[in-house]
């Protein structure tokens, strides 16, 4: 072992040693002479656009490899652009894109922004090239008058088809619907598993209304061979249905009822059924939703369960009227993006039966190199009236195949990084990509 | 970098024209049948420059239209200063209504050899370059895009003033917990890495350590603790060896309590081929990777074959497809490894997975594999207990596994339906 752990000290330290130099000879970067004639006249040879691109949507290789007139950066600090880039979901099941590309340093002030659509038939390379050909327009002025200039040129190819542009007359009436079925199946000798979902949905969306009406249902088994020879098998099945209808009342107000059936073999339910109209409210209009939000929603309703197994209030079925209240902030700026959310729902037939729930989460670059996560939820749980009667068997706990009595809930998540060294990305090497 | 500071004796030959006076118009050019007509809705510029071709540059732009100073969405203004060694022009833009405060100025320099000619389809191009953005903006910006010639042979393969030379060192720590009243979950990870990549070197020294640990109450007086834990140091070299071969190596020591190895290494050199030359690689890629080497295995319990540790010579070769286009994206893979000094002890895995559109409503993706494992020479010896088997928290013996996933997907009605509403989303 520690033969193994000097050769591979000694491997790093030559490899690393002969690549750099090997390296420092093609770029050039040898010690320089001191006495280089000077430049000769001004070929306004300022260095490309430095670029931190920001997105989670984007294919940073296909960039790299395809759009290489901009130097890409790994900071926000050594950027002359920071380009940060937010998707939506359209109502056609697309995506809509928000580029906000911010000036910094020499672009101080020189502010745009870029808005487009991709249609939900997109591939991910459509996707990505429909990106590229936008960032490539975009930051286009950006390097005119740099370096990468006399590489670049603008071209106009219309086809028949873009330049009618018709506005075409929708037969459906904003109405999209969808549908998805899929399984999988994995196994070795002694222990197997699979699963398969079904999914229907119908949606309208207009700036006026948002209809929704959408259906899933879903079988998981799993089958283990003992070492005594017996085999323990389990089986979790739920369905669900549910509509969503909300009226815009303005630019911060809206109205709407949810509601629906559903079935959970895990929460002991046979099928319930729920109704629950609300209201909700935006301190910021809807229209800053990508970059600010803070909703105040409520909701009141009711919900009738039909269970599976007597219940350890020894109940087979019960009606539960019920209300709700949440609020919501959203925030993604350049500096990172902050969720905050809390919500109460408490029972009006049993006010000691109610559930808090409260999670946030930041996505925070502090300084130059070092960035955190935290994501942090906790629940507190009065309100298992469906809880089976009964022991659990030990086989039901480690596969979490029924729900456990819990007056809490908790999930936490951390993670910091520090990063330091070349400011650039580098360029894309994909050899020996498996290791 | 170069920075332009006009000496005191250029002789101004052109100043800032009064947009009243030399207000370019539309004015036919001389090659009126080739230039194709803007589409209505097209940006609308005026240009305001003496020393200009108007005709030619409107033929270089058909995609906006020239118009009289009042109608305009970007001003132009283009001066040009000549000096005995240089010729500077100067186009500012500026932003006009629906485009109002997006301004821009663009400078550049030619020698004074440019010929007429050459310097007008310059000043055309850099200012095709600063109208893009908004001319994106209209009818015509679906039909635009700008075009990258490479990059000149000379250019090096890492930006210039690094003086890191291309080195990027990381350290980041990561962790979770989730729980009930009788439920717990954790798990960190430590990592930390040195990557060097240029287009002739690949590095990387790197190392993790992690531990997924879980706990279960199953009887008042009954928990079960479940503790998988993982560490890694590993190195990796490769050298370009043209546009299609590279040969480069493997170093690492490593733990894993699920294989039972207490401690591992193994020195693995090799070579690499891809068919398709490694720049398209975000498009498509075929590789052959052929490493062979020497491990070193420890193990935690005594293994099925009676070892506690082993040092073994093998080899692997390793033939990966990746394609992504137009239509969907398609991976394959093919790995064979075997021991040089016991040949049975073999694996051969085949993988494959697809996503992709059948037609503009239904779309389809699947992915399958399959294994044929005849190299467990790891499997610690003994059963495994009821828990270790339910929590997958020990290797089991197999000799083949297998996955198989397939979804379709059917979307119809207004699917170009651009609206967002995020009313009640939560």
């Amino acid at each position: 072992m520690r033969s193994f752990l000097f050769v591979l000290a000694l491997t790093a330290f030559v490899g690393t040693a002969a690549a750099t130099k090997a390296d420092a000879r093609e770029t050039g970067q040898a010690p320089t002479s001191t006495n280089q004639p000077a430049p000769p006249a001004p070929q306004a040879t300022t260095v490309p656009p430095r670029v931190f691109l920001d997105c989670f949507e984007c294919d940073l290789d296909y960039m790299r490899q395809n759009v290489d007139f901009v130097e890409y950066v790994r900071d926000r600090e050594n950027a002359d652009l920071h380009v940060l880039v937010m998707t939506l979901g359209t109502g056609g099941g697309g995506l809509s894109w928000t580029v906000r590309v911010l000036g910094l340093k020499r672009f101080q002030g020189q502010d745009r922004l870029l808005t487009f659509t991709t249609p939900p038939s997109a591939t991910d390379d459509e996707r990505r090239q429909e990106f590229a050909r936008r960032f490539k327009i975009g930051l286009a002025g950006f390097a005119a008058d740099t370096s990468s200039a006399p590489r670049l040129d603008l071209t106009w190819q219309p086809t028949a088809a873009a330049k009618e542009t018709p506005k075409q007359r929708d037969p459906w009436n904003a109405w999209v619907f969808r549908t998805n079925v899929s399984g999988s199946i994995t196994g070795e000798e002694h222990q197997s598993s699979n699963a398969y979902r079904v999914s229907l949905s119908a949606s309208r969306v207009t700036s006026n209304w948002k209809l929704n009406v959408s259906g899933n249902s879903n079988v998981n088994r799993n089958s283990f061979d003992l070492a005594d020879g017996r085999v323990v098998s389990s089986q979790t099945t739920n369905w669900n249905f549910s509509w969503l209808s909300v009226k815009s009342l303005g630019p911060r107000w809206s109205a709407g009822a949810r509601g629906g059936a559903s079935h959970s073999s895990f929460s002991n339910i046979e099928r319930s059924y729920a109704i629950e109209p609300g209201i909700e409210f935006d301190v910021f209009p809807y229209a800053d939703f990508q970059r600010r939000s803070l909703t105040i929603q409520y909701t009141a309703g009711t919900l009738r369960s039909v269970y599976l197994e007597r219940t350890i209030y020894d109940k087979v079925n019960e009606m539960t009227p019920r209300h709700g209240v949440n609020v919501s902030l959203g925030i993604r700026e350049p500096w990172g993006a902050l969720n905050l959310y809390s919500s109460v729902t408490q029972h009006l037939n049993n006010y000691s039966h109610y559930r808090t729930t409260s999670y946030g989460e930041a996505d925070v670059r502090l300084f130059k190199g070092f960035a955190f996560n935290i994501f942090g939820e906790y629940d507190r749980s009065r309100d298992q009236i469906s809880l089976r009667k009964g022991d659990v068997s030990t086989e039901d706990v480690l596969l979490s195949l029924q729900q456990l009595p819990s007056t809490y809930g908790y999930f936490f998540s951390f993670g910091v990084s520090y990063s330091f060294g070349s400011m650039f990305t580098g360029v894309l090497n994909p050899r020996f990509a498996g290791f | 970098m170069t920075r332009f500071r006009p000496p005191v004796t250029l002789f101004l030959c052109a100043l800032l024209c009064g947009t009243a006076t030399s207000v370019a118009r539309a004015q036919a050019p001389a090659s009126a049948a080739h230039v194709q007509e803007p589409p209505a809705g097209a940006l609308r510029v005026t240009v305001s420059c003496v020393a200009c071709d108007l005709a030619s540059l409107k033929a270089e732009m058909p995609f906006l239209t020239i118009v009289d100073a009042g109608e305009q969405d970007v001003a132009v203004i283009i001066a040009r200063i000549v000096a005995p060694d240089w010729t500077t022009w100067t186009m500012a833009l500026t932003g006009r209504g629906r485009f109002l405060g997006r301004d821009r100025t663009i400078a550049f320099s030619v020698p004074p050899s440019t010929s007429a000619a050459d310097a007008a389809r310059e000043v055309a191009r850099r200012l095709k370059l600063g109208l893009a953005e908004f001319a994106l903006q209209t009818p015509a910006g679906s039909a635009l895009d700008v075009t990258i010639a490479p990059a000149p042979e000379s250019a090096s393969s890492t930006p210039a003033r690094d003086p890191w030379n291309a080195w990027v060192y990381r350290l980041s720590v990561d962790s979770n917990g989730h729980g009930e009243q009788s439920t717990f979950n954790g798990y960190y990870e430590l990592t930390t890495s040195a990557n060097r990549t240029t287009s002739n070197w690949k590095m990387r020294i790197s190392a993790y350590n992690s531990l997924n640990e879980s706990q279960f109450d199953v009887a008042d007086d009954e928990q079960v603790t479940s503790r998988v834990s993982s560490w890694s140091v590993d190195s990796l070299f490769v050298k370009s060896l043209g546009r299609r071969l590279s040969a480069g190596f493997v170093a690492q020591v490593y733990h894993s309590s699920y294989s039972n190895e207490r401690r591992a290494g193994k020195l693995m050199p090799g070579v690499e081929f891809d068919v398709f030359p490694y720049s398209e690689s975000t498009k498509r890629s075929l590789t052959i990777q052929y490493t062979a080497g020497r491990a070193y295995r420890e193990y935690e319990q005594l293994t099925i074959y009676d070892k506690l540790k082993e040092t073994d010579t093998e080899h692997a070769v390793d033939v990966s497809l990746g394609l992504r286009q137009p239509w969907g994206q398609a991976g394959a893979r093919l790995m064979f490894t075997q021991q040089i000094t016991a040949p049975d002890r073999t694996r051969v895995s085949v993988l494959g997975n697809t996503s992709f559109r059948l037609t503009r409503s239904l779309s389809l993706n699947g992915s399958a594999s399959f294994a044929r494992i005849r190299d467990q020479f790891s499997l610690e010896k003994g059963e495994a207990t009821e828990d270790e088997v339910l929590l997958r928290q020990r290797q089991l013996a197999t000799g083949h596994r297998y996955t198989v996933s397939i979804g379709i997907t059917f979307n119809f009605g207004a699917l170009n339906n651009a609206t967002v509403n995020p009313r009640f989303s939560n």
